[in-house]
C-alpha cells in the first residue's frame, strides 16, 4: 500500500479508533467481571450466612426434641416417647449434618471451611452422646442416667459452640463479600484510569507522529517556495516522503529547473545584445 | 514512439516545460543534428551532454540520474 497522506490518516485514524475500541473492551469486560465478582460474593457470602443460621435452628429445635425426650421417657414409654420426639432430633441432625456439608462446599476460604467441618464432626459426637443418653435413660441405671446426660449435655453444648462459630463465620462471609466488591471496585477504577491514560499517550504519540510525518515536508516546500519566490532559485527540494507531498515536491522541483534554465537562457540570448 | 520521444519523456520528469527546449538545444550544439534525426547511436553522447549542461541549473545527483535513464535507452 503507497504512504500516501489519505492512507496515513486512515491508519492514524484506524489506529486510534481500534485504540479507543480496546480500552473499551477493556472497560466493559472490568465492569461485567466486577459484577460478577459481587454477585458471586454476596451469593456466596449470603448463602453461607443463610446456611450457619440454617443450621443453629435446626441444632436448638434437635435439642428441644431430645431434651422433651429425656424428660417424658419414664412417663410416656419409651416407644411413645422415641417416636414423639427422637424420630423428628433424628431428621434434625441429618439436616445439620447436610448444611454443614454444603457450607464447607461453598466456604470461600480455609478458616471459614473448618469452623463448618467441626460442625458436621460434632453432629457425629453429638449422635453418639445421644444415643447413649437413649440407652441410659430406657435401661440404665439412674448413675448411668447422670453420666450419660452429662456426657450428651457436653456435646449439645459443643454443637452449640460449634454452629454459633459457623454463623459467626457465616456472617464473617457476607461483611468479606461486601469488602471483596469494594475492593473489586477500587481495582477496576484504577485498571480503567491507567488503560485511558495508556490510550491517551499512544494517542498522543501517534498524532504527533503523524502530524510530524506531514508538517515537516510542507515545512520543508513552504521554505523553498519562500526562497523563490524572493528571487533566489539557488535552493534543494528534497523528496522528504512517498506521499502526496512528495508528488508536489517533485512537481516543484520539475517548476524550479525549468524557471532557472529559462532565466539561464534568457541571459545568454540578452548576454551578446548587451555586448553589442 | 521514436529514440527522441523517449528521451523527452525521461527529460520532462525532471526538466518539466524547460526538456524540449532542453534537448533541442543538446541536439543542435551537442550532436549536431536534429531531434528527429536521434537515433540509438546518439544515446550514449546525448546522455554525456545531458547530464554536464543539467548540472548547471539541477542537483547533480538528478542530472546523474537523468543521464542513467537516458542511456538505459540505448
Amino acid at each position: 500500500m503507497k504512504p500516501t497522506i489519505r492512507n496515513k490518516l486512515l491508519a492514524g485514524f484506524g489506529g486510534v479508533l481500534i485504540l479507543m475500541a480496546i480500552v473499551a473492551g477493556i472497560g466493559i469486560y472490568s465492569v461485567f467481571r466486577l459484577e460478577k465478582s459481587a454477585r458471586d460474593a454476596t451469593r456466596i457470602g449470603g448463602q453461607l450466612n443463610a446456611v450457619a443460621l440454617e443450621i443453629q435452628v435446626h441444632n436448638l429445635e434437635a435439642q428441644r426434641r431430645i431434651k422433651g425426650y429425656l424428660a417424658d421417657v419414664k412417663t410416656i414409654g419409651s416407644q411413645a416417647a422415641h417416636d414423639k420426639y427422637l424420630d423428628e432430633a433424628d431428621f434434625e441432625l441429618h439436616e445439620i449434618e447436610v448444611l454443614a456439608d454444603r457450607a464447607v462446599r461453598i466456604a470461600p476460604d480455609e478458616e471459614k471451611r473448618v469452623k463448618f467441618e467441626k460442625i458436621a464432626s460434632g453432629v457425629g459426637v453429638y449422635e453418639t452422646a445421644l444415643k447413649h443418653a437413649v440407652e441410659a435413660a430406657e435401661q440404665g441405671t439412674s448413675e448411668a442416667q447422670a453420666a450419660a446426660n452429662a456426657a450428651y449435655d457436653e456435646s449439645a453444648e459443643h454443637l452449640h459452640e460449634n454452629a454459633e462459630d459457623g454463623e459467626a463465620a457465616g456472617k464473617d462471609a457476607a461483611q468479606t463479600s461486601q469488602e471483596d466488591i469494594v475492593s473489586t471496585s477500587r481495582l477496576a477504577v484504577w485498571f480503567s484510569i491507567g488503560v485511558s491514560l495508556l490510550g491517551m499517550l499512544l494517542g498522543i504519540g501517534m498524532s504527533y507522529g503523524l502530524a510530524r510525518a506531514i508538517l515537516t515536508p510542507v515545512d520543508h516546500l513552504k521554505g523553498v517556495a519562500e526562497n523563490v519566490s524572493l528571487g533566489n532559485l539557488d535552493v534543494s527540494v528534497q523528496r522528504y516522503s512517498e506521499d502526496e507531498i512528495g508528488d508536489l515536491a517533485d512537481s516543484f522541483s520539475r517548476m524550479l529547473a525549468a524557471v532557472k534554465y529559462f532565466q539561464m537562457e534568457a541571459m545568454e540570448k540578452s548576454a551578446p545584445e548587451r555586448t553589442l | 514512439m521514436t529514440p527522441y520521444d523517449s528521451v523527452l519523456a525521461i527529460a520532462k520528469v525532471f526538466l518539466g516545460p524547460a526538456a524540449e527546449s532542453f534537448l533541442l538545444k543538446q541536439c543542435q550544439v551537442a550532436l549536431k543534428t536534429e531531434p528527429a534525426k536521434i537515433t540509438k547511436a546518439h544515446i550514449k553522447d546525448l546522455a554525456m551532454s545531458v547530464e554536464i549542461a543539467a548540472c548547471r541549473f539541477i542537483d547533480r545527483a538528478k542530472a546523474e540520474s537523468m543521464a542513467k535513464q537516458i542511456l538505459a535507452l540505448a
